[in-house]
């Protein structure tokens, strides 16, 4: 009895360093392996083709859609279309009122995002 | 749904998920991108337009105006992302590409 209470401990043990092991590794393709700052610098570069308020200052992920880039509703809502076109990110009713800052949107998105997987070829795509 | 109250934040909520519905709308039936500004500063200027009305009644028409338009415009084949719901992707193990090619056939007799 004891053994088996020692054997199960094992296993569970063993499974659970293989599980971390494998998500480690990346054998998982959930995982998304885009940057945070990838996804920043893409969604700034989306960020500045729209009329912003004040075009020389730097979005950081603190920067607030309304306040500082001086847009109104329907701009905001213009600009998140925007990025869910640049990453194929769809931003659900809920999520998308209550985003207020650029950092918002961009942790929504890196946690979303659906990578290109590298295992496809493009050329056969 | 309840009678909208008007300038509550919940129905700028909502009028902003309508809106966020018709640019994807407009965005599954224009493929040029020139063309699709065009029709969001259209679709921009139709919500505009709407943007002061005070009275609940002609408020709920004109949302459910808007509804029905969204229903009838709705594209019959969206652009779905590959891996999203409903895309072709979805739910599909792709098989691995191999790290070399097959090799060539040579010619050994």
């Amino acid at each position: 009895m004891f053994a088996n209470i020692v054997r199960a401990s094992l296993r569970s043990s063993l499974s659970a360093s293989l599980r971390s092991t494998t998500l480690n590794t990346g054998a998982f393709r959930f995982v998304s392996n885009v940057s945070k700052d990838d996804v920043f610098a893409r969604s700034i570069a989306v960020l500045k083709t729209f009329e912003l308020k004040n075009i020389n200052d730097e979005i950081t992920s603190s920067t607030q859609f309304t306040k500082d880039l001086g847009m109104d509703s329907l701009d905001y809502n213009d600009a998140l279309v925007a990025l869910e076109e640049e990453f194929d990110v769809v931003f659900d009713d809920a999520v998308a009122n209550e985003i207020t800052t650029v950092g918002e949107a961009v942790d929504y998105i890196s946690k979303n995002i659906m990578p290109e997987e590298d295992i496809l070829d493009k050329e056969i795509r | 749904m309840p009678a909208p109250v008007p300038f509550s934040a919940q129905n700028a909520k909502y009028v902003a998920s309508l809106y966020r519905e018709s640019l994807r709308t407009a965005k599954n039936w224009i493929n040029q991108n020139s063309f699709y500004r065009e029709k969001a500063a259209e679709i921009r200027l139709r919500f505009e337009q709407n943007k002061n009305i005070s009275d609940p009644l002609e408020l709920e028409r004109v949302l459910n105006n808007t509804k029905e338009l969204l229903a009838k415009f709705k594209h019959p084949d969206p652009i779905i992302p590959p891996k999203r719901p409903g895309g072709i992707m979805y739910d599909r193990n792709a098989p691995p590409r191999y790290e070399e090619g097959p090799k060539n056939f040579k010619n050994t007799v």
